[in-house]
């Protein structure tokens, strides 16, 4: 089984996903999606992690307004791994919900909840 | 203050802390990125500029860049020339004067920068923040400065023990650098044994339990290894790994920065965004995860080579053939004693001991002691097991194989005689060195293919790790091998003589139809 995606690796390929994006859109995408601050060296040294194991690529180089600015894309490794991880997501967030939405018997609630109560 | 008011020239400068060539690669890029966040916080109102937490990321990302493999392969080799300089100083007779840089080199200097090839070697083969990279080396760093001058602590109170005179502060401060030191160098090793911890099963999710069980696993880790690294020749053969394993990434890399888009020069780049759809794809994807035109890469040692009936059976008749051979051995070597004929003969003096006997070879045969002689003949039925051994291997590395089988069975030869001339001293000290020290080169020659160097410099490092992982583990082996070798000889007969299990063969021609 492979390691999990880190924690920007994930956001920077969810945020990628949609649509091929530059490194500033990535970084104000993964924040409107929910994503903890990326600051512009963990975005790019992700983004160089991503590039280097096949899961991401650069698509096309260009200056705008006088600023270089690198469209990066996801590969179908990339999605692929994405679609993984968040099957595996979904499954433990769906285990937690049918954990939480069932009924609690008093004796699940362990020795020290029935040691206060008593 | 300057770098509210021009972040970007501030950002610039920061930006030396990485390598030149990430710097020209994706410094513009990062820099605009960085120029556009000031502009949408300028436009919200927010205060502009560089925040002391940027500039740091800035440093510590580029000093984790800068802990490429390459780098890794250099500092270890580096590491290793130090630790050796500073031995041969520190036991040289003619530089007294000279022990503390000696001790410098030796346990300061060289294990830093071999612990600084560790992390770059860890943080390629996984993700390691940078923080975490740069805090393992600085940390590693302090810990060796600690137990540098814990040892020269340690010497100085030896020294004013012995004179009888109290103990000054420099003699007594070993008592605080040596815990000092356990703990710089458990620090340095958490953010190692973090990306370890993340495929246990449990642990896979839950980062904050990761890093509390490598911080709780980092102390009795740096004993283990500290006790690993004590060993003759430990640190040697670490720092020998390390450029190995780094050497090796760096290649690696260096084809897969040739194969990415973003690494090949701009007419490459732009030819690969010209091509058509479908080239693109499968430059980008494979099928086979090459590029186009480039050949595909040949292993260095083909791992699919399996081991054909014939030469299995012939190893494992020898290896068969080595159970009783050894176990007689064995048994004579450890049992022997009890077993001594009363003394009849004449007392005759052979190789400085003195027993009974005849004369001439019976003589010096039964004169031995029952645990030479049974370690003499012994090594000389572990010829079999090595012989059974030389032929998997030739069968696998080819003429590396057979000569890391001569080499092997050289040692044990060379242990053979050296165990018959019984405990005479100088001679038997220098048999067992030459024969440790083949023995290490011989386990250390199918390695070869891997060193990422010219002929002649592959050669001398698998030599120089060879001797060193000899002299390290070899007495050990050769000694207690003659003893061990029923035992292992079993296995390996069993090991061998069991059928191999089938493989189905590859299907070929259209799948069937399920109707």
């Amino acid at each position: 089984m492979p390691a999990p995606l880190t924690e920007p690796a994930f956001w920077v390929l969810t945020a990628l996903v949609e649509q091929p994006r530059h490194g500033y859109a990535v970084m104000q995408r993964a924040e409107e999606l929910g994503a903890p601050e990326l600051k512009a060296t963990t975005l790019y040294a992700t983004l160089e992690r991503l590039e280097r194991g096949g899961l991401a690529r650069v698509l096309s180089e260009e200056v705008v307004d006088g600023r270089a600015r690198r469209t990066y894309a996801v590969t179908n490794e990339g999605r692929q791994l994405l679609v993984e991880e968040a099957d595996r997501a979904a499954a433990r967030a769906a285990a937690a919900q049918r954990s939480l939405a069932g009924p609690v018997a008093p004796t699940e609630l362990g020795p020290a909840f029935q040691w206060a109560g008593a | 203050m300057s770098a509210r008011r021009n972040p970007a020239s501030r950002a610039r400068r920061l930006l030396r802390w990485y390598p030149r060539t990430w710097r020209e690669t994706n410094g513009p890029v990062l820099l605009a990125t960085m120029e556009e966040q000031w502009d949408d916080q300028a436009r919200r109102g927010d205060p502009v500029g560089l925040s002391v937490r940027e500039a740091w990321s800035l440093r510590l990302h580029g000093g984790a860049e800068r802990l490429s493999p390459g780098a890794g392969a250099v500092l270890a080799a580096a590491g290793a020339v130090v630790m050796l300089a500073g031995t041969v100083l520190f036991f040289a007779p003619w530089s007294p004067a000279l022990s503390t840089a000696a001790v410098t080199l030796a346990v300061g200097v060289g294990p830093a920068m071999a612990w600084a090839a560790a992390v770059a070697l860890v943080r390629d083969v996984t993700w390691v923040p940078a923080w975490a990279a740069m805090l393992s080396v600085v940390a590693a760093a302090a810990a060796s400065a600690a137990f540098a001058l814990a040892v020269l602590s340690w010497s100085v109170g030896f020294q004013r023990a012995d004179a009888g005179v109290d103990q000054s502060l420099a003699g007594n401060a070993f008592l605080g650098l040596g815990p000092a030191a356990v703990v710089l160098a458990a620090v340095a090793l958490v953010p190692l044994a973090e990306p370890g911890l993340r495929r246990v099963g449990s642990l896979r999710r839950r980062p904050r339990a990761r890093w509390a069980v490598a911080v709780a696993c980092s102390v009795p880790l740096t004993v283990a290894v500290a006790v690993a690294l004590a060993m003759a020749g430990g640190p040697l053969l670490a720092a020998g790994a390390l450029f190995i394993g780094c050497g090796l990434r760096w290649r690696s890399g260096r084809g897969a920065t040739r194969s990415a888009a973003n690494g090949t020069p701009a007419d490459e780049a732009d030819q690969h965004e010209r091509a058509q759809p479908a080239e693109r794809a499968a430059a980008t994807h494979g099928p086979t995860g090459a590029t186009l035109g480039e050949p595909t890469p040949r292993p260095l040692v083909d791992h699919r080579v399996r081991t054909d009936a014939r030469t299995r059976r012939r190893a494992a008749v020898l290896s068969w053939a080595a159970v009783p051979a050894t176990t007689i051995c064995a048994v004579y070597a450890l049992l022997g004693e009890r077993w001594a004929a009363p003394t009849t003969g004449e007392l005759v003096e052979v190789g400085g001991v003195g027993e009974t006997g005849g004369a001439g070879l019976w003589a010096w045969l039964t004169g031995l002691p029952s645990m030479n002689a049974g370690l003499a003949a012994g090594s000389a039925a572990c010829l079999l097991l090595v012989a059974a051994g030389g032929l998997l291997a030739a069968r696998r590395w080819g003429r590396l194989g057979v000569l890391a089988t001569v080499l092997v069975a050289a040692s044990f030869a060379l242990h053979a005689v050296s165990a018959a001339m019984g405990p005479s001293g100088d001679t038997q000290t220098y048999l067992l060195f030459l024969a440790t020290a083949l023995l290490g080169v011989g386990a250390a020659v199918p390695v070869d293919p891997y060193v990422p160097l010219p002929p002649a410099a592959r050669w001398a490092v698998v030599g120089l790790v060879g001797v060193v992982a000899g002299w390290t583990f070899g007495p050990v082996t050769v000694a207690g091998l003659p003893l061990a070798a029923p035992a292992v000889a079993l296995v390996m007969a069993i090991w061998l003589t069991r059928r191999p299990a089938a493989r189905p063969a590859p299907t070929t021609g259209p799948l069937p139809v399920i109707a």
